[in-house]
């Protein structure tokens, strides 16, 4: 399996690198909003790395009566 | 820059077709049989009435674009209204990306990790989305009509390939099986409803999205027809994807041997189009709730989570074929009932907005 967390973080330095200019102007709330879903995604990416069996919102849907 | 009639049509075909065509017709195809074509008129039927309700909404103000026209209007309700939307273009973002990206695993690049594959289609997206509806327009204008050129090529070239017994007994109609396939045609086409709040600079027009419709149901219905015609509904209804199938029986003479995958080249500019379509929107959304916050700021982080709910959601490719008979779920949630709350929150603030 690759590893998630590490492609993960390649992403979000690229795009960090590429917003750098950007995030400098922007409020430091926003700059905060930006940094924290990427925070989010990392922490998912490691919880799907690590764990064998992850909760998944698709495995829930069939369970609705329908 | 205001929108043309032209990039409209476009786009509601972008959104109609280009992911519509991947999975949905086998399924379509195994309760259907010789009549999933029926269940694709009366889908696209269906949709008509979310457009003309999402038209009434629109002319209300038509100096403003449907998602101004909320927040301005209905700053807390509407900010709630577009909170519900913005969770629809994220599942549309995931799902359309997972089935790229498992479409690309499956067919071209066996060896390459998910994550790899989707962190390489969403770069693309992610520029399109900082260039905004203007660059997803024309990217759609250039993008689009060579689909549509591919699409035109399967009966041009699978002429000599078509049996017209698949199309037998034509007059037994199983009306269950039109009205499951009807169902699942609905999940992916009602994706339709994007196009009102794409549109900019003018209000949206109930032809506009018509045409659009039209078009896409047109492509839809050549992928439908010559699927049941060369491959017939038994055979394809057994196929994770029977478009690519259909096209990998083209051949033009002993010219290129792998002619589908030129064809499959074409295709993946269009999917990145609606990709960037539920992107854009999704920043855009963040744009008018959150303050001083420019909407090709978030693209980047928002694509790169979409990323990861794309593998956290659903498990596999089978996973999302199950979770198609669910879609329509979501769609008439928000393609039938939200337009409907949007037209009732407007029309009840229906005066004009002081200059």
């Amino acid at each position: 399996m690759a590893n998630y967390v590490l492609i993960l973080l390649v992403n979000v330095l690229i795009y960090m690198v590429a917003d750098w200019k950007e995030l400098r102007k922007a409020r430091r709330r926003n700059r905060w909003l930006y940094v924290s879903i990427m925070v989010v995604t990392l922490v998912i990416g490691w919880y799907l790395y690590k764990t064998n069996h992850p909760f998944r919102p698709g495995n829930w849907i069939p369970s609705v009566p329908f | 820059m205001k929108t043309s009639g032209y990039q409209s049509n476009l786009l509601g075909c972008t959104l109609i077709l280009v992911i519509t065509l991947t999975n949905v017709p086998a399924q379509v195809f195994h309760y259907a049989e010789q009549h999933a074509y029926l269940s694709l008129v009366l889908a696209g039927a269906a949709l008509l009435l979310p457009l003309w309700i999402m038209s009434k909404a629109a002319a209300i103000d038509p100096e403003h674009s449907l998602m101004d026209l909320l927040v301005t209007r209905r700053p807390v309700l509407g900010k709630l209204i577009l909170g519900l939307y913005a969770i629809f273009f994220l599942l549309l973002l995931a799902r359309d990306l997972r089935i790229m990206t498992d479409f690309t695993s499956i067919f071209l690049l066996q060896n390459t990790p998910l994550i790899v594959l989707s962190s390489l289609m969403m770069l693309p997206v992610i520029w399109m989305a900082r260039g905004g509806a203007d660059v997803i327009s024309q990217m759609a204008e250039i993008f689009l009509p060579i689909l549509i050129m591919v699409l035109i090529l399967i009966p041009i070239l699978g002429f000599r390939d078509i049996d017209g017994r698949m199309m037998m007994p034509i007059f037994d109609l199983n009306m269950q099986g039109i009205g499951l396939g009807w169902w699942l045609f609905l999940g992916y086409m009602g994706d339709l409803i994007l196009l009102p709040f794409l549109i900019r600079g003018r209000a949206f027009r109930f032809r506009s999205g018509f045409n659009g419709l039209l078009l896409g149901m047109a492509c839809l219905m050549i992928v439908v027809v010559f699927g049941l015609l060369i491959l017939g509904a038994p055979m394809a209804a057994r196929m994770s994807f029977p478009t690519y199938e259909l096209v990998r029986h083209l051949q033009l003479t002993d010219f290129l041997d792998r002619f589908e995958l030129i064809m499959v080249a074409l295709y993946y500019p269009s999917t990145f189009v609606k990709l960037g379509i539920s992107l854009h929107l999704l920043c855009r959304v963040f744009e008018l709730t959150v303050p001083k916050l420019r909407d090709n700021l978030v693209a980047a982080p928002l694509g790169v989570f979409a990323i990861v709910c794309s593998l956290w959601f659903y498990d596999d490719l089978v996973m999302l074929i199950q979770i198609n008979m669910y879609w329509p779920i979501i769609a008439i949630f928000f393609a039938f009932l939200l337009p409907g709350v949007i037209w009732l929150v407007l029309w009840s603030k229906r005066e004009p907005l002081p200059r």
